[in-house]
């Protein structure tokens, strides 16, 4: 059990200091998850990680086993999601419109290769899976819990992200180049 | 293309700085706990209020007084509480043999 996990279950037991702790511990990659979730929406991504933090601290004694940022990820991402349906904030299902959003020739000149911006361009799904996967380390069967999803799922929307990163990145370098 | 992908998204995320996020948030977790505590804190009072304003007091009093009345003046009730007494006084006198 790490230490984030024995703080969890001091917490639980009405420590608030220790959850002050763990506040203090995870803010930065949560939000850093939220932020890329919301497509850099500073005000919307620190709203969710707090309303994150405090439904954590309201359920922490439903925190079961596993890692406690996995347990918060899964806050955060059921909250954005519903954030999402309720704001309209962007289609949250696969609908394949890449070459829609491939941006004009004109603009793509001036747009870097940029990881974020591409980012934008996935579901959420896709997003959230690469962004746990990729910068924040977590193994498939994490991130599928995390995500709430089957493994094969999680998969799927991790090679697909891929691809679709893949095609919008170089069709962006080869606008930049022509 | 793949390779340089990957690596970008190996990246960390950027750091985001506290600026008094946390705080903030322990702010507002420590008003839901207070909040939480004085919610449960009224609605004990308000029972009570509402079973001392609703229950027939004076009529479960009396009532009270009669079962007790009747219980002490009841033979089998003494003669049960003998029993157990002379229980209790043999067996610490054969403890002792």
């Amino acid at each position: 059990m790490s230490d984030s996990e024995v703080l969890a279950r001091e917490a639980a037991t009405g420590d608030t200091a220790a959850f002050g702790v763990l506040v203090r511990r995870h803010q930065s990659r949560l939000r850093g998850f939220l932020l890329r979730m919301t497509r850099g929406n500073y005000a919307l991504a620190d709203d969710l990680a707090q309303e994150t933090f405090l439904e954590a601290f309201r359920k922490i004694r439903q925190f079961g086993q596993g890692s406690f940022f996995g347990w918060l990820c899964a806050i955060g991402y059921s909250r954005y999601l519903m954030e999402a349906r309720k704001r309209k904030l962007e289609p949250l299902n696969d609908t394949d419109e890449i070459a829609a959003n491939i941006p004009e020739a004109e603009t793509a000149s001036a747009a870097k290769l940029d990881l974020e911006k591409a980012m934008t361009q996935l579901v959420p799904a896709q997003r959230a899976a690469l962004t746990l996967c990729f910068a924040l380390g977590f193994s498939n069967e994490e991130a599928a819990a995390a995500l709430d999803m089957p493994l094969g799922t999680l998969k799927s929307h991790v090679n697909r992200g891929r691809k679709r990163l893949a095609v919008l990145l170089d069709a962006w370098r080869n606008m930049a180049v022509s | 293309m793949t390779d340089e992908l990957d690596i970008l998204l190996l990246r960390p995320l950027p750091p985001v700085a506290d600026d008094g996020f946390s705080a903030h948030v322990m702010a507002r977790a420590n008003m839901h706990r207070r909040l939480r505590f004085a919610a449960q804190a009224a609605f004990v009072i308000a029972g009570l209020v509402l079973a001392f304003l609703l229950l027939p007091l004076q009529a479960v009093g009396l009532e009270l007084n009669f079962i007790i009345g009747q219980v002490a003046n009841s033979a089998a009730v003494s003669m049960a509480v003998a029993a157990i007494i002379l229980t209790l006084v043999f067996e610490s006198q054969f403890s002792r043999i």
